[in-house]
């Protein structure tokens, strides 16, 4: 299927300054002539108000002529007058310039007088237009065929903050930003080891993102590591905005309702999955990124579960798994041992279900979608309204509405009672676009009821069964370590084991480095600290 | 993408298929608590009785639109005369616009009348179809199925309810007889027709159900009291709780002796000519009260006081077994016992011989029973 969009793409090709791989700017030099250069520039960046062009002379008699280029609000004004205008103009009044034009002065300038960090030459205008575009700044030296590259990049930011889909109680509470930089940064920070790798591509003919994956060289397999490249570099596509633009083009099965990558907004979720040999993609302008390959257990985990101690975060996963059951199937069960399975059923419960669906006027089927869909719609109106706002809809909706349709007896208690619980066990998941796939399947499963009761929910269940079993995530099976079981890996599954006990790391991204911890130290240190503690 | 439009074909499928096959809406149907089964006056035909909780009512009409009235009955009593169960069912389907639902059925009830005639032909269907609940209880009643059917039970709202956890009762379970539709119908087919019901008897807001029925060959002949009950319970190591009244020491009044538990050991002592079995059951429980005034004095009730007490209760338990073995070998001449089951199991060489004739011989077995009660406990204070 990527090949029909690609087709798309391809076929409606614009006529863009940037090709993909940039060649033909590249080709590009720049001239000698600087009037000249500034003219074909401003070619490229014509009707561009932001761009600001400051013309100045340098030397005695202004022998030198020079020229800046960059976009205003992109750049730290700072850096540009203290780093690149003042020593430029201000100090080199203050000694003879002894250099003609030529390779000599530019040197000077570049190793001598510039006072900014990072400063690069480039010859060709494919590197001047997307610096200029970047956020650096760009000198032009007349004369020469060359100009400086200055990363001034710096603009209007949003700080680290606590990440809103993913608090936790116990653990750091630092998010990532929409700034690539600072997100390598938070990575990097957890992970002081020198096999740490960031490759930066670019992604987006319109938007050119800094797309950076991570991984631990000696940790992550190489082969999941080249796939995920190789999946990178076929994306062509013309806007990327948010890394979901890229996890949608990468997936292995689109039509799957199962996120084949997991989203986090956490640097620590993301340093500890690169230590068990995963690849983090991380996407510039979004506080998203992305872990490959993933498994259908990692999604019902949250990093709290190896910060707590393992008795509650064993039973707390539990519990997340039976909220998970429940999410996509307590309404179909609903209706399936009600209309066609009361004997299953205590009598005292079928009677009160009886004597509270007398007199409602719809199908036990048509009044659960009637209320699924109430409560989607609640949902959505709720996300989307401002804060203060969006918790006077959950009280109008889910109290008001509710308490006034079971008055009227259009819905009867018990399915209120059915979709709250439905929908809370699906809040419970902690990844929230697992819990909204859940959700989707809820209505597949409701329709199996209606039509064959528990069997139509277990043929459900089958086909889901065989759907999670077949499906694979960058090589690595979804269902893993359930798939190709090793009992090993068993510890960090349904139950949490103690910290001690999980000395290999998970399988199923095949690491090569398997052992986290090298020997049961935890245990001698423990128990000699006992002693002496005794003595 | 062929795959996926069969996909698509059989989502569509779904949806329009909602609700085609045997789905009924849970307030559609008639939860059926307890069928009764009287006779009638046309020859072949039966009377039945379905006695069915009113959800509305029982709930205290609140939900859906409006409240029930307050003094309605909360069980109604459905009645109609028909040749099969099957056959009543469509009777009343011209009557009655919702669904019979027999999976939430509680008791059978079924007259004296009816049973005498026979078992066959009235019991077949809910041996036959799945619909009906085989964890239901069965009973035969002393008298009409009816009256039974309108006993109104002062403390439960439910009939079904109340007779059902009437049987669930541990503490008495010697008493009467713990069976469900599906052991009544196994014991039923396994052993030619014969075994032992749970007997009920009504009496205006309560029944009664200890004692038993005996039925030999589909056909029921006569009744067992209380206590004969309980000696062949405890033949056949079934009883799990329940109390033995006995004569204390010294003729000071009355023991009482509250059962924990039982293990009984049938072994065959003799095979010809005639087949001697020898019975042990051993029997450990607590005594509840003595005639004996509560004393910190130890000798008072000493070990040899207990010793002596044992010695009593077991002899009250046997001769409650021994009742019970007699009633069945003299006057209704039908095993019960299971020991038609013991030498087929353990001397199957053996029951080839006696098969044909088990009925004449079985009158003449000699049972050599031996009881053993165990003490545990003798309250706080001795």
């Amino acid at each position: 299927m990527t090949n029909i969009f690609s087709k798309l793409y391809n076929n409606k090709k614009e006529e863009l300054f940037f090709e993909r791989d940039m060649s033909p700017d590249k080709s590009r030099k720049l001239k000698t002539n600087i009037g000249e250069n500034l003219r074909i520039v401003n070619e490229y960046l014509s009707d561009c108000d932001d761009v600001i062009t400051r013309n100045f002379y340098m030397g005695q008699g202004g022998k030198h002529q020079m020229s800046l280029m960059f976009i205003d609000g992109m750049v730290q004004m700072q850096t540009v007058q203290d780093d690149i205008l003042k020593p430029l103009m201000l100090f080199t009044r203050q000694f003879p310039l002894e250099y003609n034009v030529g390779e000599k002065f530019f040197n000077m300038v570049k190793e001598g007088l510039l006072t900014a960090g990072d400063v690069k030459e480039i010859d060709n205008f494919g590197e001047v237009i997307l610096g200029i575009l970047s956020g650096d700044t760009i000198l032009f030296i007349d004369k020469m065929e060359k100009a400086l590259i200055i990363s001034t990049r710096g603009w209007e930011k949003r700080g680290v903050q606590e990440p809103s889909t993913e608090a936790v109680i116990r653990g750091p509470r630092d998010g990532f930003t929409e700034t690539y930089r600072t997100n390598v940064a938070l990575v990097r920070r957890r992970l002081k080891d020198p096999n740490l790798k960031v490759k930066t591509i670019k992604l987006g003919r319109h938007t050119r993102t800094d797309v950076g994956i991570m991984y631990i060289k000696g940790v992550a397999k190489p082969s999941i590591v080249d796939e995920v490249l190789k999946r990178l570099n076929t994306v062509d596509i013309s806007t990327v905005l948010e890394s979901g633009y890229i996890e949608q083009m990468i997936e292995g099965d689109w039509l799957s309702p199962f996120p084949q990558l997991r989203r986090t907004e956490r640097p620590d979720v993301v340093a500890a999955s690169l230590i068990e040999g995963n690849v983090a993609i991380l996407c510039d302008n979004t506080p998203f990124a992305l872990i490959a390959p993933t498994t259908f257990l990692s999604l019902f985990q949250s990093p709290e579960d190896y910060y707590e101690r393992w008795y509650i975060v064993s039973m707390i996963r539990i519990l997340r798994f039976i909220a998970g059951f429940f999410a996509f199937t307590f309404p179909a069960l609903y209706i399936a041992m009600t209309t066609f399975h009361p004997g299953m059923l205590p009598t005292d419960l079928v009677l009160s279900i009886a004597a509270a669906r007398e007199g409602v006027p719809f199908s036990a089927v048509v009044e659960s979608l009637i209320m699924v869909i109430a409560l989607e719609v609640l949902r959505e109106a709720g996300v989307r309204l401002p804060g203060p706002i969006g918790q006077t809809i959950g009280i109008v909706g889910g109290l008001v509405v509710g308490e006034a349709a079971v008055r009227a007896g259009i819905v009867s208690p018990i399915m209120v009672i059915v979709v709250a619980v439905n929908a809370i066990s699906s809040f419970a998941i902690p990844n929230y676009s697992v819990a909204i796939g859940f959700r989707l399947l809820t209505f597949i499963l409701m329709a199996l009821a209606g039509v064959a009761g528990l069997y139509g929910i277990m043929l459900g269940l089958l086909g889901l069964t065989i759907h999670l079993v077949t499906l694979k995530s960058f090589g690595a099976h979804y269902l893993s370590p359930f798939v190709s079981f090793r009992f090993s890996e068993s510890k960090d599954t349904l139950i949490r084991g103690p910290m001690p006990s999980m000395e290999i790391r998970p399988g199923y991204t095949r690491p090569q480095d398997l052992d986290r911890i090298n020997d049961r130290r935890h245990d001698t240190i423990d128990k000699a600290g006992d002693e002496s503690a005794d003595q | 993408m062929k795959k996926y439009g069969k996909i698509l074909t059989i989502l569509t499928f779904l949806l329009v298929l909602v609700g085609c096959w045997d789905m009924v809406e849970i307030d559609r149907r008639l939860f059926v608590g307890i069928v009764g089964i009287d006779v009638s006056d046309e020859p072949n035909k039966y009377t039945f009785h379905f006695s069915i909780p009113i959800a509305r009512e029982i709930m205290g009409g609140e939900g859906g639109g409006g409240g029930g009235g307050v003094g309605g009955e909360s069980v109604s009593q459905i009645t109609t005369e028909a040749y099969s169960l099957i056959d009543a069912a469509r009777n009343l389907a011209l009557r009655i616009n919702r669904d019979m639902y027999f999976e939430h059925m509680r008791i059978v009830v079924i007259s004296e009348e009816v049973a005498k005639k026979g078992l066959k032909d009235v019991l077949n269907p809910f041996a036959r179809q799945t619909e009906f609940n085989r964890r239901s209880r069965i009973a035969i009643c002393d008298g009409k199925a009816e009256k039974v059917m309108q006993v109104k039970p002062w403390a439960e709202k439910l009939k079904a309810e109340y007779m059902e956890s009437l049987y669930a009762s541990r503490v008495m379970s010697g008493k009467f007889i713990q069976m469900d539709l599906g052991d009544f119908f196994h014991n039923l087919y396994t052993q030619n027709g014969s075994t032992l019901v749970s007997k009920i008897t009504p009496n205006g807001t309560e029944v009664n159900i200890g004692g038993a029925g005996v039925i030999k060959n589909f056909k029921f002949i006569g009744w067992l009291n209380e206590e004969e009950t309980q000696g062949i319970n405890f033949f056949l190591g079934k009883v799990r709780g329940g109390e033995i009244v006995a004569e204390d020491i010294g003729g000071t009044g009355t023991v009482t002796f509250t059962i924990l538990g039982e293990k009984a050991q049938l072994s065959l002592k003799t095979a010809e000519p005639i087949p001697e079995f020898d019975f042990k059951a051993y029997v450990t429980g607590d005594i509840a009260s003595t005639s004996h005034a509560v004393t910190y004095d130890h000798d008072k009730l000493g070990t040899k006081y207990i010793e002596e007490l044992e010695k009593v209760i077991s002899e009250e338990i046997k001769a409650q077994i021994l009742k019970g073995i007699k009633r069945l070998q003299e006057d209704y001449r039908v095993d019960l016992l299971k020991l038609n089951e013991h030498l087929k199991k353990y001397r199957p060489d053996l029951w080839k011989i006696y098969e044909e004739d088990w009925e004449d011989i079985f009158p003449q077995v000699s049972i050599e029973v031996d009881v053993k009660t165990s003490i545990k406990n003798v309250g706080i204070l001795r």
